[in-house]
């Protein structure tokens, strides 16, 4: 299971913010800084993309996480996920996001807050991955806007 | 009517807002707070989807629960998607208006627009309680069977979510699941087998009747991502059924051989090393492939193939272990015998038997353990360093921790090779230690130059379950020194070296260390341990039988009587000794919880009870010692050394203090008595436990400088009376209790035995009897006193209120 998934800027500011595991909302704060703080720290360069924090996970997980330009991708998984699996995952995201947005930055997820989460329901459901092919998230997406067309057309 | 703000604008301002954003966020709050109470709910879905963004910058909005149930009820898709959303963030099974959206999911799940279905798919996933779950369930296994992939996958997917709140629906809904193993569509199959692997954690047994469908599928794939979830399938089924790995050789092989997936390679080699039998040439071919994860530049798979090349090669259960497959049982299901017996009957999740292959591919692992562990990339480096605690022998032991030490020297933030070093010192009654004077001067470097970086401490402090290294360091010191009596000696020397308040610098200590890792100590023996010279042998060919005696079964006596303390504010820091004995509950000679120390302030309990009791009952050890973080200071000037540390050494000195000088000199007991007054001395520096026990082993020091035998021997003594004299009244008048207690009845005694040889020779008997650790299986071997009472409570519950 995915157990959340985080968004943050290089800075420590949120951009999206998922939790699957029932993580009560005072603790939510508290497990983006610390993943945060675990993230910034880590070179590009020099690191992988996996870390750990028993502390605040437990033993059971792995923090899996990409950076791309001003921000950190991070989805925290337990062992039933694969770690290459999720990586090849946060690249679809980001792909996703990519071809919505054209040339996806910091500042399309910034007010596009709703979007992004929309995005993110075609991928992850509940904290199970629903779809891992960039394609038929596409299509998916598509369809809902005709939907949403239809209906504005219809209503106003 | 209100003009709204739309999620854009809002965040337009509060970027705008620079410096007074809390300010515009709750003026924002208030606009939502009036806008979801509006009639409109194209506005109330505007207010709805902002506060879900304000939610995730820490605003609480479950105060507007009502208004997204509200808006979830639109007809639109647009209007209702914003509530969805806020939905499935915030709603949990506490939520009270959450089963008010049941009918609104029954209605969405029913729509005619495949997305409308997926929406309400998507929010039951996320947020469904027990009730829900249980209203909903057939209506979603009704979607099961649906005509299109896109509804089938995400309703195979709420599944999941229903019979974790709600597992009655497992037995009722499991069979039409199962059929959704024939689904002709990859995604929908992809989400049964997530979902199956998802029950499967919790209980594999149940399915192992799949195994046929499942191989079917396995054998027929070529989606990674599904290939993947069967191998974690699998790798939770095989345990439970002997005959399935046999079966597994042969897609495995293809698989492991054919993918041209990472992640599918890996996961195959995951399979292979834990389920199979270690005999079989695939073994050899997954660990030939894990040596090019390890090898490889790409730093993900040296990451990950490294972690697995741990676990194969760990001797205990290691705690980075995932949690898959760890519940799983031995393979005995059926009366038919297992297919290939090896690895099938015993340990049959564990990856260890196939050590020695690894060994045998990896002649170069010590060196590449070493070479990770001092990576840049931390999380190689902690599993790196796991592994070396596993991985470590006598022999290599040194080693290591010069190579450590050398380490932190360079890195000084480098906290977790510290606390490493002093786990695997530590490990299983110190057998990879075989030289205590050498691991002692190793305790001494860490102390005194590496375990005081405030922020550091103030890390590990946050966690009160982890001690800080230099806590650990002082249980350690303290530990080897009581239980190693021919390195005392040399733990009374670092002793003094560490609260020498005059060698600031710590040179002397890492002047012994250079000396200890150049030359084994071997002047270390003592003979007034009458056990012969001790072979304190350095680096090589240590073998346990060779380690300096450790006393062991010491009698027990009416010291073991255990008694509760008189209050916790009262608790002395003489409890870092005894924390020393009773937290290591596989020693030798497991200790027991009495005070350290109640021998050398008692000739004969039985005829003096009350102070050795009033001891036992401060000494006892049910409070933590509060957080002595940072340094100690010393006129200002830092003494780097650790408060916890100094105590240590303060009590050792105090204890061992007959092996201050062999010679019978006073001049080192002179020393270090003036050392540890000094540093008492700072009051408001030190912590009042670390003050006290200074305080008390300098009286310690005191009675056991001399025997009065001379005139010159009482000539020292009452110049170190007179030192004392002069320091103890501003102790008395310490506002901590315990410091005022000791003080108080230190002044006493001295004053009481004044100079004359008499009086010394009486004091020096106080100090008569040895200390040995005491195994706490001996306590009940101490018979109660005749006409001892322990079992009537002293007041009745009702005199007592």
């Amino acid at each position: 299971m995915i157990r959340c998934i985080i968004v943050v800027n290089n800075q420590g500011k949120p951009r999206l913010m998922r939790f699957y595991d029932g993580t009560p909302h005072e603790r939510q704060q508290h497990v983006l800084k610390t993943v945060y703080n675990i993230v910034s720290r880590r070179s590009d360069d020099l690191c992988c993309c996996f870390a750990e924090d028993r502390e605040l996970f437990g033993d059971d997980h792995k923090i899996i996480y990409r950076h791309f330009a001003t921000l950190y991708f991070v989805f925290v998984v337990d062992s039933a996920e694969s770690e290459l699996g999720i990586l090849d995952l946060i690249q679809v995201f980001v792909q996703v996001l990519d071809s919505c947005f054209e040339n996806v930055c910091e500042l399309d997820l910034i007010y596009h807050f709703d979007k992004v989460n929309y995005i993110l329901d075609e991928i992850v459901m509940g904290g199970m991955v629903v779809e891992t092919n960039a394609e038929v998230v596409m299509s998916a997406l598509q369809g809902i806007k005709k939907l949403e067309s239809s209906q504005s057309s219809f209503f106003g | 009517m209100f003009s709204t703000k739309s999620l854009h604008n809002l965040v337009r301002g509060l970027r705008a807002a620079k410096g007074d954003e809390s300010q515009y966020i709750s003026q924002c709050v208030e606009e939502c707070k009036r806008e979801a109470r509006s009639k409109n709910l194209q506005v109330k879905s505007t207010a709805v989807l902002k506060l879900a963004y304000l939610q995730m910058l820490n605003y609480d909005m479950s105060w507007a629960c009502f208004a997204v149930v509200e808006v979830m009820s639109h007809s639109k898709y647009t209007v209702k998607r914003p509530a969805y959303l806020a939905c499935s963030i915030v709603f949990d099974d506490d939520t009270d208006v959450s089963l008010l959206t049941t009918n609104l999911f029954k209605k969405d799940l029913t729509s005619k627009e495949q997305f409308e279905t997926g929406l309400a798919l998507n929010c039951i996933a996320c947020m469904a309680s027990p009730e829900i779950a249980r209203d909903l369930s057939p209506d979603l296994v009704g979607l099961l069977t649906s005509s299109r992939p896109y509804v089938r996958k995400k309703a195979v997917l709420c599944m999941y979510k229903v019979f974790y709140k709600y597992p009655p629906a497992l037995r009722s809904s499991f069979g039409r699941l199962r059929e959704r193993l024939g689904d002709d569509d990859q995604g929908v199959l992809t989400s049964v087998i997530n979902t199956l692997l998802e029950l499967a954690r919790k209980n594999a047994k149940n399915y192992l009747s799949l195994v046929p469908q499942l191989y079917h599928i396995l054998t027929n794939t070529t989606n990674n991502w599904l290939i993947i979830k069967m191998l974690k399938l699998f790798q939770l089924l095989c345990p439970l059924e002997p005959r399935l790995p046999p079966k597994l050789l042969e897609p495995l092989t293809l698989i492991l051989t054919q993918t041209k997936a990472k992640s599918v390679e890996y996961e195959a080699i995951r399979l292979i090393l834990r389920v199979m039998p270690s005999d079989i040439q695939l073994v050899k071919t997954a660990i030939d492939r894990l040596r090019n994860f390890v090898d490889s530049v790409d730093k993900n798979l040296r990451y990950l193939g490294f972690t697995l090349l741990s676990e194969v090669l760990a001797h205990a259960s290691p705690s980075v272990r995932p949690a898959i497959g760890a519940d799983a049982v031995n393979g005995t299901a059926g009366e038919e015998q297992p297919l290939q017996a090896a690895g099938s009957s015993d340990d049959s999740t564990s990856t260890r038997r196939h050590r020695k292959q690894v060994e045998a591919l990896f002649p170069d692992l010590h060196q590449k353990v070493l070479e990770f562990v001092e990576d840049s990339d931390a999380s190689l480096r902690s599993v790196a360093l796991w592994l070396l605690n596993e991985i470590a022998t006598p022999q290599t032991f040194p080693d290591i921790v010069r190579r450590l030490l050398r380490f932190t020297r360079q890195n000084p933030a480098s906290q977790d090779f510290l606390r490493s070093i002093l786990a695997m010192g530590k490990k299983s009654n110190y057998e990879l230690v075989g030289d205590y004077a050498w691991y002692l001067v190793v305790l001494a470097d860490i102390a005194k130059n590496r375990t005081t970086s405030p922020a550091s401490h103030h890390h590990f402090a946050a966690s009160s379950a982890v001690k800080s290294p230099a806590e650990e360091v002082a249980h350690q010191l303290i530990d080897v020194a009581v239980r190693v009596p021919s390195v005392r000696k040399y733990a009374v020397q670092l002793g003094c070296l560490m609260i020498d308040a005059s060698d600031l610098s710590g040179d002397a200590v890492h002047g012994m260390l250079q000396a200890a890792q150049d030359h084994p100590l071997h002047d270390a023996d003592d003979g007034r341990e009458g056990q012969g010279p001790t072979q304190p042998q350095h680096l090589d060919g240590i073998v346990a039988d060779s380690q300096p005696p450790i006393p062991e079964g010491a009698p027990p006596s009416d010291d073991l009587i255990d008694l509760p303390p008189v209050s916790e504010a009262f608790v002395s820091y003489g409890n870092i000794a005894i924390s020393a004995r009773s937290g290591s509950s596989t020693l030798l000679a497991p200790p027991s919880a009495p005070a350290p120390s109640a021998s050398s302030l008692s000739v004969d309990h039985g005829r003096d009870p009350p102070l050795p009791r009033k001891r036992r009952d401060n000494e006892h050890p049910r409070v933590k010692p509060p957080n002595t973080g940072g340094l100690a200071l010393v006129e200002g000037k830092s003494l780097g050394i650790a408060p916890s540390v100094v105590g240590a050494s303060a009590w050792m000195l105090g204890e061992f203090h007959r092996h201050l000088d062999p010679n019978g000199s006073t001049r080192s007991f002179n020393e270090a008595f003036t050392s540890l007054l000094d540093i008492a001395s700072c009051p408001t520096q030190l912590p009042p436990q670390v003050q006290q026990l200074c305080l008390w082993s300098a009286l310690k020091v005191l009675t056991g400088a001399t025997r009065g035998d001379t005139q010159t021997e009482i000539n020292e003594y009452i110049k170190l009376r007179a030192l004392i004299e002069r320091h103890l009244p501003s102790f008395i008048s310490s506002p901590h209790v315990e410091v005022s207690e000791r003080s108080a009845f230190a002044y006493f005694l001295v004053d009481y035995f004044s100079g004359d040889a008499e009086g010394l020779r009486t004091t020096a008997c106080l100090q008569h009897d040895d200390l040995y650790p005491v195994d706490t299986r001996d306590q009940p071997k101490v018979s109660a006193s005749e006409g001892l009472d322990l079992r009537t409570p002293f007041f009745t519950t009702a005199a007592a209120s």
